[in-house]
């Protein structure tokens, strides 16, 4: 009865420590590295738009010749009654024969931008492939209202032979009308093959200021990123962006 | 009979004669209508102010509360000097705020358009190590607040393929382009008279060495 009791106490205080030791381990986890890069979405109008008449000073009008202004004509007639246009046509006629091109007035400033740089102590443990001639980004170019599938858009590799667990999440909707949701990953060990779904990203700006965990592990381990955009038939035409976030705890 | 005959003559001899002395130019003078059309260029007055605002200065990506901005040496005050993110480490995200004011005003009724490019590669200028690609971005801001931080999307400043030239000194020989066709526009104003502020982040490249990196941003304003 005496050892009976004994074994109970010590089981006791076994059980105990187990529950205990989760916050506990919970508490120590600490921050190890966090690494981070743009998404980056071109979006071109879909091949059947609503026509949208192109209007002096829109956006849209770009790549302009430095040396003249030979668009002038086609973009000034979608803002014009037909018998201005009529006459600004004839008018333009004159000079594209004449292929007198008229320098444009521009004024040009410049700023320098610096910073004194250390190498990252810690660069060897968490890393992506993104980067080198792309710079720090991801650029996907996509058509609205289409979904897209990029396979292995980038790589994020761990190199810690401790436990580790790696979170990820993006940072912010593309905009107001372009949700981060519509970025989805499929998340798999390059050693491995894809997995059957996709997960759409947590967006942490909308989402608690949480991210979500995306693996653990104890030894180095690459993960391929294969991305599923989906572009809303309703976003302009233009450039979006977003950040991708992955966090180590060890 | 005779004499109506010489008196018509003499007429018709004095109105021609008449005629030629009044013409000197021609005998026949045709009419019609030319159409003058030219380009006007339009003034354009442009302010580039760096470190527009109190407060400015490089901040870590961070979430949550935000760290004090800090600086270096470069940038020398309000309105002055460089933007100079200071002490930077590879593989992180800093944000600078209040980076760049643009102040343009122009007589162009149809406002103007602004280009916004690198002048050339990021630049290790201790071991002359280069970075190719888009490591410099900007955020839009304010006048004087802004809640951008290091993890605001932003865009990135293209490396330019115009021809670069200067780009020794901030006052005497600032970077500047020469442009064939101009690049995609950053921002545009529909109105003569505008502003606009932006923040810059610099995602220091994982591979980065160490050094003193620099990178020269070339604005060009131009009317509609």
């Amino acid at each position: 009865m005496k050892r009976f009791k004994f074994f109970l106490i010590v089981a006791g205080f076994a059980i105990l420590a187990l529950v205990l030791a989760q916050p506990v381990k919970a508490t120590i986890s600490t921050q190890q590295a966090q690494i981070g890069f743009l998404i980056i979405v071109n979006v071109s109008p879909s091949p059947m738009p609503t026509p949208t008449p192109l209007l002096l000073g829109d956006a849209r009008q770009q790549a302009q010749p430095a040396s003249g202004r030979p668009s002038i004509g086609t973009v000034s007639l979608h803002r014009v009654t037909p018998d201005l246009a009529n006459a600004f046509h004839a008018e333009n006629l004159q000079f594209e024969g004449g292929a007198t091109l008229v320098a444009q007035a521009q004024v040009q400033h410049s700023v320098l931008v610096q910073a004194e740089v250390t190498p990252n102590p810690k660069a060897t443990i968490l890393y992506t492939d993104v980067g080198g001639s792309g710079g720090s980004s991801v650029t996907l170019n996509q058509i609205a209202g289409t979904t897209e599938q990029y396979p292995c858009a980038f790589t994020v590799t761990v190199d810690m032979l401790t436990t580790w667990v790696l979170d990820e999440g993006i940072s912010s909707d593309f905009a107001s009308d372009f949700p981060g949701k519509n970025l989805a990953n499929n998340t798999y060990n390059s050693a491995a093959t894809p997995l059957p779904t996709s997960t759409p990203y947590v967006v942490y700006a909308d989402d608690n200021s949480v991210w979500s965990q995306m693996a653990t592990g104890t030894a180095k381990t690459t993960y391929c990123v294969t991305l599923t955009l989906t572009v809303p038939g309703t976003t302009p035409e233009g450039t979006y962006s977003t950040n991708a976030i992955f966090t180590l705890f060890n | 009979m005779k004499r109506y005959l010489l008196g018509l003559m003499g007429a018709i001899f004095a109105a021609t004669a008449m005629m030629l002395v009044l013409s000197p130019a021609g005998a026949a003078t045709a009419t019609g209508t030319v159409n003058v059309t030219w380009h006007q260029l339009p003034i354009i007055n442009f302010t580039l102010t760096p470190n527009y605002y109190t407060g400015y200065g490089a901040v870590l990506a961070t979430f949550g509360t935000q760290p004090a901005p800090t600086h270096g040496p470069g940038a020398t005050g309000v309105g002055a000097g460089t933007v100079d993110f200071g002490k930077a480490i590879s593989g992180d995200t800093y944000l600078y705020k209040y980076a760049a004011h643009l102040h343009i005003t122009t007589n162009d009724s149809n406002g103007f358009l602004i280009y916004g490019e690198a002048a050339e590669v990021l630049t290790n200028n201790s071991d002359s190590s280069v970075y190719p690609g888009q490591y410099l971005y900007y955020v839009t801001s304010g006048a004087s607040s802004d809640s951008n931080t290091g993890f605001t999307p932003g865009l990135p400043f293209a490396q330019t393929g115009g021809a670069v030239s200067g780009g020794t000194d901030v006052i005497t020989n600032p970077a500047t382009i020469t442009y064939a066709s101009y690049p995609s526009a950053i921002a545009l104003s529909p109105t003569p008279n505008n502003d606009f502020y932006y923040d810059y982040q610099f995602k220091v490249p994982d591979t980065a060495t160490g050094g003193n990196y620099y990178l020269w941003i070339v604005y060009t304003v131009v009317g509609q």
